[in-house]
């Protein structure tokens, strides 16, 4: 039985170093379904749960991991291409 | 918004070269509503037009963009005064292993030297936009172009 070896820890820091702190700070925390439902401000924060589906063969939309810098890339991703897009209900 | 990006969209933000999170929500709402705000007037939004009505601006100590109205030349207002708690709630949007194309044509990632432009002279657009900005004014979303 083969045990699965975890990857490398990404150190964002190394990565970016371009970025700032501020902007490696942003990093997206996304609401619990508690908070939604307790949430009585402007409704700008939407249910990510709504979005963590494939949409089509071609895109799909995901939550951010906790603490994943919003200046990444897919160095951080596997390999893969990715944006990232705020949570804003107009 | 919708995905993926319309080809106006990608343009302006290949122009403008700033990844989509760059952009304020306000700014955002600014390029959705004339988006939506061509196609119903039944023009192709062009970039240059844009850019005749808004000017591009780098916030001084980070790397947001900001989408401004050209003073005298105001085609939309802004949806909100101000947002809120929006900071922090991102999504990530990635393409499949079966068509890795679907994300070509913008900027993907945070750029450092994005461009801030200043506002497009009526005269220096192309015949065709000079004519959607007279469809504009026709359709009184506007003063007239000189």
């Amino acid at each position: 039985m083969s045990s699965r070896i975890p990857p490398p820890r990404v150190k964002p820091k190394d990565l970016y170093t371009w970025a700032s702190s501020e902007l490696l700070d942003e990093c997206s925390c996304l609401l619990s379904t508690m908070a939604i439902r307790k949430h009585k401000g402007e409704s700008c924060s939407y249910n990510h749960r709504a979005f963590a589906r494939r949409h089509d063969d071609d895109i799909t939309v995901l939550p951010c991991t906790l603490g994943e810098p919003v200046c990444g890339d897919e160095r951080a991703n596997d390999g893969v291409p990715l944006f990232y897009i705020y949570q804003v209900v107009f | 918004m919708r995905l993926p990006f319309s080809r106006f969209e990608r343009e302006l933000l290949t122009e403008i070269n700033a990844a989509r999170a760059q952009l304020y929500p306000n700014s955002w709402a600014f390029v959705k509503a004339f988006d939506i705000l061509f196609g119903f007037l039944g023009c192709a939004p062009s970039v240059d037009i844009f850019i005749h009505f808004f000017e591009v601006k780098r916030q001084r100590n980070n790397l947001w963009v900001t989408l401004n109205n050209v003073p005298g030349r105001v085609l939309l207002t802004p949806f909100q005064s101000s947002f809120t708690g929006w900071k922090g709630r991102f999504f990530k949007v990635c393409c499949s292993d079966l068509v890795p194309s679907a994300l070509d044509g913008f900027p993907l990632y945070w750029v450092r030297e994005t461009r801030a432009l200043k506002s497009k002279p009526f005269k220096k657009l192309s015949p065709d936009d000079q004519v959607a900005c007279r469809i504009l004014a026709e359709a009184g979303v506007l003063t007239p172009p000189p």
